[in-house]
């Protein structure tokens, strides 16, 4: 979908903001760009619509190299969140969320329909919000608009630069879950810059961790928590548990199941489900040296899995 | 006492109210055109500068220093480029509004939040878009606040333009100074500061009305202002189309005494050609009317016989007998400028120094030489230009009479006869047939040593228009030897203190002259 090819951004003061950078990002992905600040990955971002050009190197979206297409139909298929919102002030809700739908030439009707689609997507009721100025909204309101306007003309790919930073920890909190949400409903591919890991861990499917320019390990967030690739990445991404690399044992009940498939004590919660969806039952029996210690079930790794989500997320908010 | 001068003034509103409305109209539109002008320069070049950011200093720098420019400086440095009337008006009107304007448009611009930029950027919008929809609303109050500055100088400024020829409110101003008469200057003043209100409740309207994402409105109000002002051009383009009488153009200085002349030219070469003359009345000092007739803006005027030879010709009359100083003025305009004097008439209205009667009773003052005796104690008012005047200006008294006056002031001619009458000076320069000098009973001083030469007044044409139209020098020529110094200062009384109309008095003089029919 996305593709970086041997990518570098010189400014014309000689500093390499981006050095020879390499990825992919798939249709559909939920792709994190993260690292310190000044490690360039807003400059990354901000070169895949174009608003800073590469000074070496290729990039492409679906094969063909951005800088064949026009510059502003590029743009109207990259919707673009920004950290500071950016709302229009003197323009209504609607007026903002319909800009690029009337850059593309749509209908009256057609931009009409898709601002009240949207509205209601990230519950703002259309009738009260259309003909609001920014102004009146909350922070966290703001930059749902911002998501939406960012939506509005049907992109392909969603860019977001730290679009929870400005806000406060329970709008952030909100608008992280609505955020998951809905790349699970609208399936689009998202490319989001942000320097704080347990946003990174909580919705990417695969990140990018950046140092000075460079991308130091692209993977997904289980990998990363397992292999860093190196001290700085360990350093970075700190003390964290990998939840699906936890025990058996830590995770189930002390009710026997007979007669369901066995695990032992010591398997991961990966094993676990493999082995779940491999038997096609809901519970596995639990044994410590042939001996059973317990059960667990689909329920209880679930449950586990969203109580740790809550814990990171904790975190997050301090 | 109040309500009667209240009752005065509307009276004299009623009155004029011919004029009032013509110079209100002119005020109008050469704000308006001014106006425009100076936003189509300023928007653009603001947002220019605040886009590119480069070179924005030194050009509102420049700007600011045009800013600084006394007005009247820049509306008489106009006049050798660009002539009189209302062109050197409109330029220098235009360049002062360019500053604030131009100012808050790259002010305006320039702090738009980046952030909303990048935005519409990152959304696609091209350029234009990104103006429209984003840069120009949100600099938009800015601008208007500069705008709405720029065109309350304009209003104000535009009082000034009366005295290169422009017309407008001011005229109504110049003349109550030069009259001494408050109500002129209320009837003028008062319109003009309610025109500048009237303009900026306009503008804030506008302003109030396109808050909003849209600019529609702004543009609706250029639109208007562009509607207003090209109408009446128009029409008159289409009406010079039509065949029009050969047209003269007769100028005369500021004052009822050149205006009163002028009527008399007019109305001797309309009675006897079938020529429009067309009069421009109050046309300045004399800087500014002869740099008018060597620009060809204006094909004559009225001018004395002591002035063209100390002020024109620079030179030392040699002699104080008025044929001689004629001749001598005749044969140096002729060389030097290719113009002709024609023939001049029989009273002076020479520079003069006057005192009130009360004190030359109190100190016997009677000849200039006298004034010496008590130097010291002297406060005087002149005008720029007699103080100015190397031969027969203040400079000349120095050298002739050797009189070294304690305190001189300079002030405008209207105003100088009342801070004489009020006490406030003890001596001042006067024109011998000005009104005052009967209004207020004041006393000339004799000109013991001959200083001043003699001042007749004559027309002054250029040579190539008496070749065009050689009939106007026998016409004008009959005013040769008359008027007498009683008939012009009584002519000049019923203007300046009775309000009489300048074409009316001009008339009947030349009935009673016989020089012209009822």
């Amino acid at each position: 979908m996305i593709e970086f090819d041997q990518v570098t951004k010189q400014f014309p003061d000689g500093t390499k903001a981006v050095n020879n950078i390499n990825f992919r990002v798939k249709e559909g992905e939920f792709f994190v760009l993260i690292g310190p600040s000044g490690c360039g990955k807003t400059t990354t971002l901000k070169m895949i619509n174009r608003l800073i050009d590469a000074s070496e190197g290729t990039i492409k979206i679906n094969d063909e190299n951005i800088l064949s297409k026009n510059l502003h139909k590029l743009r109207w298929e990259i919707g673009y969140v920004l950290q500071q919102i950016a709302l229009f002030p003197h323009m209504t809700i609607a007026e903002n969320i319909a800009i690029v739908p009337e850059l593309k030439k749509w209908s009256k009707s057609d931009t009409n329909a898709r601002i009240d689609e949207l509205l209601e997507m990230v519950g703002l009721h259309p009738g009260t919000y259309r003909d609001r100025l920014p102004s009146e909204l909350s922070g966290g309101q703001q930059q749902r608009i911002g998501v939406v306007r960012a939506l509005a003309g049907n992109p392909d790919i969603l860019l977001m630069d730290e679009p929870f930073s400005a806000l406060d920890p329970l709008s952030r909190d909100q608008l992280q879950q609505d955020v998951g949400d809905l790349q699970k409903q609208i399936k689009k591919t998202i490319v989001f810059v942000t320097h704080d890991i347990n946003e990174a861990l909580l919705l990417a499917d695969r990140i990018a961790i950046m140092q000075e320019g460079s991308i130091v390990q692209v993977d997904t967030p289980e990998n990363i928590l397992d292999h860093p690739a190196n001290d700085f990445v360990r350093s970075f991404i700190g003390n964290k548990t990998n939840p699906w690399k936890e025990t058996v044992e830590k995770v189930m009940s002390e009710t026997d199941a007979p007669g369901a498939p066995v695990i032992p004590h010591t398997a991961t919660l990966t094993k676990a489900v493999d082995q779940l969806k491999a038997s096609e039952k809901d519970v596995l029996r639990v044994l410590n040296r042939n001996e059973a210690v317990g059960s667990i079930s689909y329920k209880q790794i679930v449950h586990y899995l969203s109580d740790f989500e809550a814990s990171v997320k904790e975190e997050v908010q301090k | 006492m109040k309500l009667f001068a209240v009752q005065t003034f509307f009276q004299l509103g009623r009155d004029r109210s011919d004029l009032l409305i013509n110079a209100l109209w002119e005020h109008i539109e050469m704000s308006l055109i001014s106006l425009l002008i100076a936003v189509f320069i300023a928007v653009p070049l603001g947002i220019f500068l605040a886009m590119y950011k480069k070179g924005a200093e030194p050009v509102i720098g420049t700007t600011a220093v045009i800013q600084t420019i006394p007005s009247l400086a820049l509306l008489g440095f106009l006049i050798p480029f660009v002539g009189i009337g209302t062109m050197p008006a409109i330029i220098a009107l235009s360049a002062y509004a360019l500053m604030p304007i131009l100012r808050n448009t790259y002010t305006g611009v320039k702090g738009v939040d980046p952030a909303l930029s990048e935005a519409a950027r990152g959304m696609g919008m091209n350029y234009g878009q990104q103006l429209m929809k984003v840069m120009l609303p949100l600099a938009m109050p800015t601008i208007m606040a500069g705008i709405r500055t720029g065109m309350v100088l304009i209003v104000g400024t535009a009082t000034l333009a009366a005295l290169v020829g422009a017309g407008g409110l001011g005229d109504l101003i110049m003349t109550g100074l030069n009259r001494s008469n408050n109500y002129y200057i209320l009837l003028g003043a008062i319109p003009a500061a309610l025109l500048a209100l009237f303009f900026d409740a306009v503008l804030r309207i506008t302003e109030r009305k396109s808050s909003g994402s849209s600019i529609t409105p702004i543009f609706i109000v250029v639109l208007a202002a562009v509607l207003v002002v090209a109408t009446p051009n128009v029409l008159q383009a289409l009406n010079l189309a039509e065949d029009e009488p050969e047209e003269i153009v007769i100028a005369g200085k500021i004052g009822a005494e050149p205006e009163i002349v002028i009527n008399m030219y007019k109305l001797l070469i309309e009675e006897e050609t079938d020529y429009e003359v067309i009069l421009e009345p109050g046309l300045g000092q004399t800087d500014i009317v002869f740099q008018a007739l060597l620009n060809e803006d204006i094909d004559g005027y009225f001018e004395f016989t002591g002035t063209a030879i100390t002020n024109l010709l620079n030179e030392e009359p040699v002699s104080n007998d008025e044929q001689e100083a004629y001749e001598q003025a005749r044969e140096g305009m002729l060389e030097e400028f290719n113009l002709v004097f024609l023939e001049p008439m029989a009273y002076q209205n020479t520079y003069a120094l006057a005192i009130t009667e009360e004190m030359a009773e109190e100190t016997g003052v009677e000849t200039i030489s006298d004034l010496t005796a008590i130097e010291d104690e002297l406060t005087a008012a002149f005008t720029f230009e007699f103080a100015d005047r190397d031969n027969d200006g203040y400079p000349g008294v120095q050298e002739v009479y050797g009189l070294d006056i304690n305190d001189v002031q300079t002030m405008d001619p209207g105003l100088r006869s009342e801070a004489l009458v009020a006490g406030d000076v003890d001596l001042i320069d006067a024109y011998s047939t000005d009104s005052y000098m009967i209004r207020y009973n004041l006393v000339t001083l004799e000109d013991d040593e001959n200083l001043f030469p003699p001042f007749n007044g004559a027309p002054l044409f250029r040579e190539d228009v008496l070749m065009e139209f050689p009939e106007i020098e026998n016409i004008l020529n009959q005013l040769g030897g008359r008027i007498s110094e009683e008939e012009m200062m009584e002519m000049n009384y019923q203007v300046d203190v009775e309000d009489a109309d300048e074409e009316e008095v001009a008339r009947n003089y030349l009935i009673e002259a016989g020089l012209l029919e009822e």
